[in-house]
């Protein structure tokens, strides 16, 4: 009774655990070659089972030829196991899997024959013991050999494994051992050294002793996860459920309806055409079924691609740092389930910048440039600052080679480890999102060079500001300078002026000499009285401090007065000023300004022209402005010598002609032509019509 | 017969001060001069001038601070208005003082002794 139970419990037992690990990743070589090992313990223990409890002799022999064809691919599976785990593909080269996979065929085959056991002992009747024959040898050897190499590869894989790997091999190396031990002690020891053949029945456990242990490696990676087990499991069994009603209920039918005499062919066709619908309709009703399954279980489930989707439009969403940051780290949570997401960012100046994380922990694990998972990473400091900050992953950033920044992810909401499709998720973002923190990272630093900048422009500016500001103290300076120096220096020619004329004018007789130098030093101090006059008015002018007081008032009125005050100096040189002034000439400026013009103009015309000349004030309005004009009968303006006029200190040597030199501060037409063009008029000079000059000026009309 | 004109001089200057003087006493007017605005607020205030000549220019003096003493003595002293000489010509100061009650400016650089007396004669009419 126990037998049949131990029988039956470790047969499902292995199909059970061979299906789940098929499902779960039912293209990966490691999962398949785990489940075909599973399945083959499975029919091993049945056979075994039945070998010991045959009627008749025969179909004892029988059965344990097929134990023994069954048992031998045990070791090229384990083989295949060791060399192949954790991977999806078989990577054995051709070479060795050829002879591999070829001599336990042969072995298999020659197990079947009498070679191998050609019949069982016929001194023990009670007890089952087969002989063994020749073709043993070969079966041992191969088996054996194999199963050798396949614990050899395991102890030397362990040894150069580290990590996770090396405590999964080190799992399956365990369970090796102590299976083997198990088995050995069952079936060899007891039952050779101890005659007691009973420990056989209990043989099969250690199958699962050593199923069980790679399963257990297995499950320890992410190959396994155990949520999908379950529902692809489901969803697989309602698959066969559904599958198997349908095929029942078309042959059911059809065997009524159709074809209700029950022959042969009858029956044949009907099974045909309901396993061809199976066939038409299966993989449809799988997707159909494994859609339900997953929409009932899987609640946390995402999509990856509409994940990555967002994530994408996130990232290109925002150039700025804490915003990308926190709206990536916010997505993965969300639709991740995860619990804790960080990040942190290295700056050119070497700043860690971080976000839901300490920044310093986080960077020297980041800094290892790698992708780090916690139940993948052996013990040591690296593992133990995981711990502490509760990260499950640490994804570096990296361009270009340079690790500008890492995330930090902790551990799974559910509670489960990392999946496939988690780590996919994260490798396929990681290179995507360093760019984008790249990006982010520059576009900070043109707008912290921005804000540094516009500092610059600043301080700059007030620099200018500064400079400026001394330079119009600078002037103020001057002005008030010259203001009081031109003040100065005219009062002592006032004096000088007063005296000499007092001399000049006075009792004391005066010879002719005498009066000769006196006139000098008075006309000398006349030029100097108006250079003074000239230079206040011209730095005035040019520092825009002239004072101006427009009045409306009748041009050629102040011109009457001015010609009034000219005609002595003219009587001097026997002439007169003749006028010709309109009345009513209203202007809108102011008249001390244009007195002072007039005066210039006649005092010039006077001064150049010989003795006995003419000098002519005409006032009038023409072309609707008006206008004001001096005429002499006097030397004349070179052509050349035009251009030097209005000049600042523009002189015109006079010598030799019959005004002889005429001296002159060089500033009294510049200061006419700027007090002119402030009153918003027009200033210049002509040839006279009589061989002299015509000075003229307009202003506009009041 | 026309009293004589008393006139009261007042500029820091000493040396114009002197030519001024004996223009004006030549035109057979009575002057009184000064050499600093308290000195010449001194004889304002005995009243009596029928001009006076201000400096407005005047260290130590504000001549526009002088003018409006002049101005509030003016109905216990009864003096003349007040005519400004300067050596600037036409400019703001003239402007201040204008308002302030002068009435009229001379520009000492503008005029020989013989010209500022005409001018003074002009303004003595103009005072009435």
């Amino acid at each position: 009774m126990l037998e049949i139970a131990i029988t039956v419990l470790v047969a499902v037992a292995n199909i059970v655990l061979g299906l789940l690990v098929y499902l779960n990743n039912p293209k990966g070589a490691t999962n398949r070659l785990l489940a075909t090992l599973a399945l083959v313990f499975a029919v091993w223990t049945g056979l075994n089972f039945f070998s010991l409890h045959a009627a008749n002799a025969k179909l004892t022999l029988g059965l344990i030829r097929a134990v023994m064809a069954v048992v031998v691919f045990k070791a090229p599976l384990l083989f295949l196991l060791v060399h192949t785990y954790p991977g999806n593909k078989i990577t054995l080269r051709k070479m060795y899997l050829t002879p591999l996979v070829a001599l336990p065929v042969l072995a298999s085959v020659l197990a079947l024959t009498p070679w191998v056991f050609p019949h069982l002992d016929p001194t023990v009747p009670n007890q089952i013991k087969p002989v063994p024959g020749p073709g043993m040898l070969v079966w041992a050897v191969t088996f054996f050999g194999v199963l050798v190499a396949a614990i050899g590869l395991l102890v030397r894989r362990f040894r150069n494994s580290s990590g996770l790997l090396k405590s999964q091999m080190g799992v399956m190396l365990f369970g090796f051992v102590l299976s083997f031990a198990f088995f050995l002690f069952t079936n060899f020891i007891m039952v050779n050294v101890f005659g007691n053949p009973s420990g056989v029945a209990l043989g099969p456990v250690f199958t699962i002793i050593l199923v069980g242990s790679i399963f257990y490696s297995i499950v320890r990676h992410r190959l396994f996860d155990v949520r999908t087990l379950v529902v692809r499991s489901v969803a697989f069994t309602m698959l066969v459920a559904v599958v198997g009603v349908l095929y029942a209920g078309v042959t059911t039918v059809g065997r009524l309806y159709l074809f209700p005499e029950t022959d042969l062919w009858g029956r044949a066709v009907g099974s045909t055409m309901a396993a061809i619908l199976i066939a038409f309709t299966f993989q449809e009703l799988r997707r159909r079924i494994e859609k339900i399954t997953d929409s009932i279980f899987y609640k946390n489930r995402y999509s990856s691609e509409k994940v990555l989707g967002r994530l994408s439009h996130i990232m290109a969403s925002t150039l700025l740092l804490e915003d990308l940051a926190q709206l990536t780290l916010r997505e993965i949570l969300d639709q991740v389930k995860m619990t804790t997401a960080g990040m942190v960012v290295f700056s050119k100046s070497g700043e860690a910048w971080s976000t839901g994380t300490d920044a310093k922990a986080a960077e020297k694990l980041v800094r290892k440039g790698m992708m780090v998972i916690f139940d993948e990473t052996e013990e040591g400091e690296d593992k133990e600052t995981m711990r502490q900050l509760k990260l499950t992953a640490v994804v570096p950033l990296v361009v270009k080679d340079e690790v500008i920044g890492g995330m930090v992810l902790g551990a799974k909401a559910s509670g489960d480890i990392y999946s496939s499709q988690d780590i996919n998720l994260i490798e396929i973002l990681a290179p995507e999102l360093a760019v984008a923190v790249k990006n982010a990272l520059s576009y900070r630093e043109i707008q912290m060079f921005n804000v540094t900048l516009q500092e610059e422009v600043r301080k700059a500016t007030e620099e200018l500001r500064v400079a400026n500001e001394k330079l119009r103290q600078l002037d103020r300076l001057k002005d008030e300078f010259i203001s009081i120096a031109s003040h100065e220096l005219r009062s002592p020619a006032a004096v000088v002026k007063n005296y000499v004329w007092e001399v000049l004018n006075g009792k004391a007789r005066l010879t002719s000499r005498t009066r000769d130098d006196l006139n000098r030093a008075y006309r000398a101090n006349e030029r100097l009285e108006q250079l003074v006059a000239d230079l206040l008015d011209v730095s005035r002018i040019e520092s825009g401090r002239i004072e101006l007081r427009p009045e409306k008032f009748d041009l050629g009125r102040v011109v009457q007065e001015v010609v009034r005050d000219a005609q002595q100096k003219a009587s001097e040189k026997e002439m007169e000023v003749k006028t010709e002034i309109e009345g009513g000439v209203m202007v809108m400026v102011d008249p001390d300004k244009m007195r002072q013009v007039v005066g210039n103009f006649v005092d010039n015309a006077i001064k150049f022209t010989p003795n006995k000349g003419r000098v002519g004030v005409r006032v009038r309005v023409a072309e609707r402005v008006a206008q004001v004009r001096v005429e002499d009968s006097g030397v004349g303006i070179k052509k050349e010598d035009m251009g030097k006029l209005f000049t600042k200190f523009g002189r015109i040597d006079t010598s030799g002609t019959a005004v002889g030199r005429t001296p002159g501060t060089g500033l009294g037409l510049y200061v006419c032509k700027k007090l002119v063009e402030l009153a918003g008029g027009k200033i210049g000079v002509e040839a006279g019509p009589g061989g002299g000059s015509m000075f003229w000026f307009t202003l506009p009309p009041a | 017969m026309a009293h004589k004109s008393r006139v009261l001089l007042i500029d820091d200057d000493e040396d114009l001060l002197n030519v001024y003087e004996r223009s004006l006493l030549e035109l057979g007017m009575e002057v009184d001069t000064a050499s600093d605005g308290d000195q010449g607020l001194v004889l304002a205030r005995k009243g009596g001038y029928n001009l006076i000549l201000l400096d407005v220019m005047m260290p130590k003096v504000d001549g526009l601070a002088f003018l409006t003493a002049i101005k509030q003595m003016q109905t216990e002293s009864k003096n003349g208005p007040v005519v400004i000489l300067t050596s600037l010509d036409r400019d703001v100061i003239v402007g201040e003082a204008m308002k302030m009650g002068a009435i009229g400016c001379v520009t000492k650089n503008d005029v020989d002794p013989g010209q500022f007396a005409v001018k003074v004669k002009e303004f003595l009419q103009m005072a009435g």
